[in-house]
């Protein structure tokens, strides 16, 4: 499974394996998924080797691939891409899933934002200084959209 | 805000802010390092004219630069209330010279 690095696994891939990353059949239990994982360009790829291990799988299976709890979810509601699940035989491939995107639909909040000026006076002429922290890096030349009270 | 409004950030230094109403501004921010403050310094914005608290909100959205997408977005109560009148612009008087006891 190729998950896209905007979304951020915040452990280290070598803790990843088992613990983190489970699998189930047709909606039975989940167990332990995956054995090796790694970090390419623009994306992390899982590989969850023990799915087919215990008995063949029947055409028409539901597989649910799960990564639990250690990801991080885009810092902006970009669609994010791409996605992708391959299944294969001990030879080859059998089949690829691709195209599959994700966007976030909530805006995260500023942890801190404060509005002060300086002067209090009825009708003056001030400066208003508007003070923001949010959790993640911007880039230059993000936008900063401000209303003011009317 | 009006016309003769600019921005500097909370650093001093000038940033690019386009006003685009009498309440809306947009700002073009410099780098900003994940959890620090960040921010602009809005001069020349008119106060209240009297000690009414202010009904409506600030509120403030960061987007990328093609605006497409959304960083962060968040809206906060008014807290400011003015707590000084504001002097007349003109005040005279006239004194009429009358004698104590005459209608």
């Amino acid at each position: 499974m190729r998950i896209p690095t905007d979304v951020t696994i915040t452990i280290a891939l070598a803790s990843l394996n088992n613990t983190y990353t489970r699998y189930s059949v047709n909606g039975g239990n989940f167990l332990p998924g995956a054995s090796n994982s790694s970090l390419n360009t623009g994306y992390y790829q899982i590989n969850y080797t023990n799915i087919a291990q215990i008995g063949a799988i029947a055409a028409g299976s539901r597989i649910e691939l799960r990564v639990e709890t250690v990801c991080k979810n885009p810092n902006n509601t970009r669609i994010v891409s791409p996605f992708a699940i391959t299944t294969y035989s001990s030879t080859s491939a059998i089949e690829t899933l691709t195209g599959l995107t994700v966007q976030m639909t909530t805006p995260a909040v500023f942890y801190r934002f404060t509005a002060t000026r300086v002067s209090s006076q009825n009708s003056a002429i001030t400066s208003y200084t508007i003070t923001l922290r949010q959790e993640v890096a911007l880039p230059a030349g993000t936008l900063l959209f401000l209303t003011l009270p009317s | 805000m009006n016309s003769n409004s600019t921005c500097i950030d909370l650093s001093a230094n000038a940033l690019t802010c386009t006003q685009t109403s009498l309440q809306n501004l947009t700002v073009t921010l410099p780098v900003v390092a994940a959890g620090t403050d960040f921010g602009v310094v809005i001069s020349n914005v008119n106060n209240p004219a009297s000690y009414r608290p202010i009904a409506s909100n600030f509120t403030a959205t960061t987007k990328t630069a093609d605006q497409i997408s959304i960083y962060a977005n968040s809206t906060i109560a008014p807290t400011l209330i003015n707590s000084q009148p504001s002097n007349f612009t003109n005040l005279a008087f006239s004194f009429a010279n009358m004698i104590y006891g005459n209608a």
